[in-house]
């Protein structure tokens, strides 16, 4: 962080239009228009259109930029992220408040500029080490966020027809061809979330999927970080030595089973029926849900409801607080046919706040 | 003139197409979503389906009663569009993502300029309001 600024005053003091350039990494632009919505404004055209309308100095510009700030707040805790759950002794947290709360952050590149996200060499310059960037307590609860340096893969396809002048020198060596794909790596910066929850009995590692790199392992990852958290709070050890987070597979069929309501949307699912045949149902939109979808509908009543699904997506709204998810527990068709299926992990899509994230996963766990 | 029944509906077809191709095909197109219930999504390829099997020699039959149909006077069809990506990902639009996408190229998920948008864009029609009332008896959307 910048010299006697605080991450909240960093962000305050950060001008709209960068503010909203990194909004954009890390909020998908449905989400953007729900939470304009939610402020009577419209949407507009898109992300320049935003920007422009953020810096005209009106009451509409007012609102723009608290909302821009404040989501991007959020999303260092939400946005899309892979997460796996751990049961926690509440007792145990209890013992460490103690001596976390005095624990000294220590100075990192990213701290400097954090919450906001490094930019150009200094982002490339970046370690890939976990960076403990802030310890944040609230009410029961404690976090710690980490940043870390990232590469992606970003690839480029391109028709030779519409490159004339490239397709001639490149086929004087190579020869002829009909399509170019181009490559570079790019750095990303991630912000992974470990929250210790002890009024639920839960850890959460929370990966950040704003960007996913191609080589993404959300397991081995997720395994790395909470390894990482214990080399300074070693009462949490015993959870990596049990190396098993919670199986999340069996909330997928009683998702599926679960009476169907306006909060609740299944949007896309893969299962098998009864007769073997392998199955995908996907909805064209997130307001509408599968097993009210008339051709669903028949086939899985005309089975009794016995199909065995292996991965659903699930969009809820939640009333108090506002606000909404999209989760995805997904595992594959042969891997669900092993005796004890397991899934170890689920994706959260369109999160705005802590909150949306506590809300998606007390329900992904009642499922359990 | 307000419609609220099928013989009235088939009466503004007739005033419009005499008993030419047209009032055929536009009678196949009425029958099927009078025999198909909840249906929202039908392609151009299944109206041209319905031309062929009414045997119909015009190419340019199944543009002109798409045009009148989508249009004020026989409002029998909702022009709809949808967004269907190199996953075969499929994205509803709504009448305001359409505009955008059509007249500025904002690709309705990102918020984004894509300049090869126009061609991840794919049109399709669903019974209108009208046609639920008069064909389903169904006031629901």
């Amino acid at each position: 962080m910048s010299a006697n600024m605080t991450p909240a005053q960093l962000l305050a003091s950060e001008p709209i239009d960068a503010v909203i350039q990194v909004l954009r990494e890390r909020c998908s632009w449905p989400l953007m228009k729900r939470l304009l919505a939610s402020k009577n404004l419209k949407p507009g055209g898109g992300w320049p259109d935003l920007r422009a309308r953020a810096a005209k100095g009106d009451l509409d510009a007012q609102t723009i930029n608290d909302l821009a700030r404040r989501t991007y707040a959020g999303s260092i805790l939400a946005g899309n992220r892979y997460v796996r759950l751990h049961e926690l002794d509440p007792n145990v947290v209890t013992a460490l408040w103690s001596r976390i709360s005095t624990h000294v952050i220590p100075s990192s590149i990213f701290r400097a500029r954090y919450p906001l996200p490094l930019v150009g060499s200094a982002l490339d310059g970046a370690p890939s080490a976990f960076t403990l960037c802030e310890i944040r307590k609230t009410g029961s609860d404690i976090q710690f966020v980490f940043c870390s340096k990232q590469v992606i893969e970003e690839s480029l396809t391109i028709d030779a027809t519409s490159t004339p002048t490239v397709m001639s020198t490149f086929s004087q060596q190579f020869g002829i061809y009909d399509r170019f794909v181009a490559y570079k790596h790019t750095s990303i910066q991630c912000f992974d979330v470990v929250s210790l929850r002890p009024q639920l009995g839960r850890l959460e590692v929370a990966l950040d999927l704003s960007k996913r790199s191609t080589e993404f392992e959300g397991d081995t990852r997720a395994l790395a970080l909470l390894f990482h958290v214990t080399l300074f709070l070693p009462e949490l050890r015993p959870l990596v030595d049990a190396q098993q987070p919670t199986n999340l597979f069996p909330a997928i069929a009683e998702i599926y089973k679960s009476a169907a309501n306006a909060d609740t949307n299944i949007v896309d699912i893969g299962f098998r029926t009864p007769s073997g045949a392998v199955n995908r149902g996907k909805m064209p939109s997130t307001s509408e849900d599968i097993r009210e979808e008339p051709f669903h509908k028949a086939g899985s009543e005309r089975v009794d409801k016995k199909i065995n699904p292996h991965g659903i997506v699930v969009a809820w709204a939640f009333s108090f607080p506002s606000g909404g998810a999209r989760v995805k527990l997904w595992t594959s068709a042969a891997k669900s046919m092993v005796p004890i299926p397991s899934l170890w992990g689920l994706e959260i899509a369109d999160t705005s706040a802590d909150s949306d994230i506590v809300q998606a996963l007390n329900k992904v766990s009642s499922y359990l | 003139m307000e419609i609220n029944s099928r013989a009235e509906l088939d009466s503004t077809l007739r005033r419009a197409w005499a008993d030419g191709e047209e009032l055929r095909l536009s009678f196949s197109i009425l029958d099927f979503i009078a025999n198909h219930p909840a249906t929202a999504h039908i392609p151009y390829a299944r109206l041209q389906q319905l031309a062929r099997e009414q045997h119909l020699t015009d190419p340019l039959v199944v543009e002109r009663v798409v045009q009148y149909l989508t249009g004020a006077e026989g409002h029998v069809l909702d022009l709809r569009a949808e967004l269907i990506d190199e996953n075969d990902d499929v994205h509803r639009l709504d009448e305001e993502e359409f505009q955008l996408a059509v007249t500025e190229h904002i690709h309705p998920l990102t918020g984004s300029v894509d300049p090869g948008l126009l061609t991840k864009l794919f049109v399709y029609f669903r019974p209108s309001r009208l046609a639920r009332q008069v064909l389903w008896n169904s006031d629901g959307e």
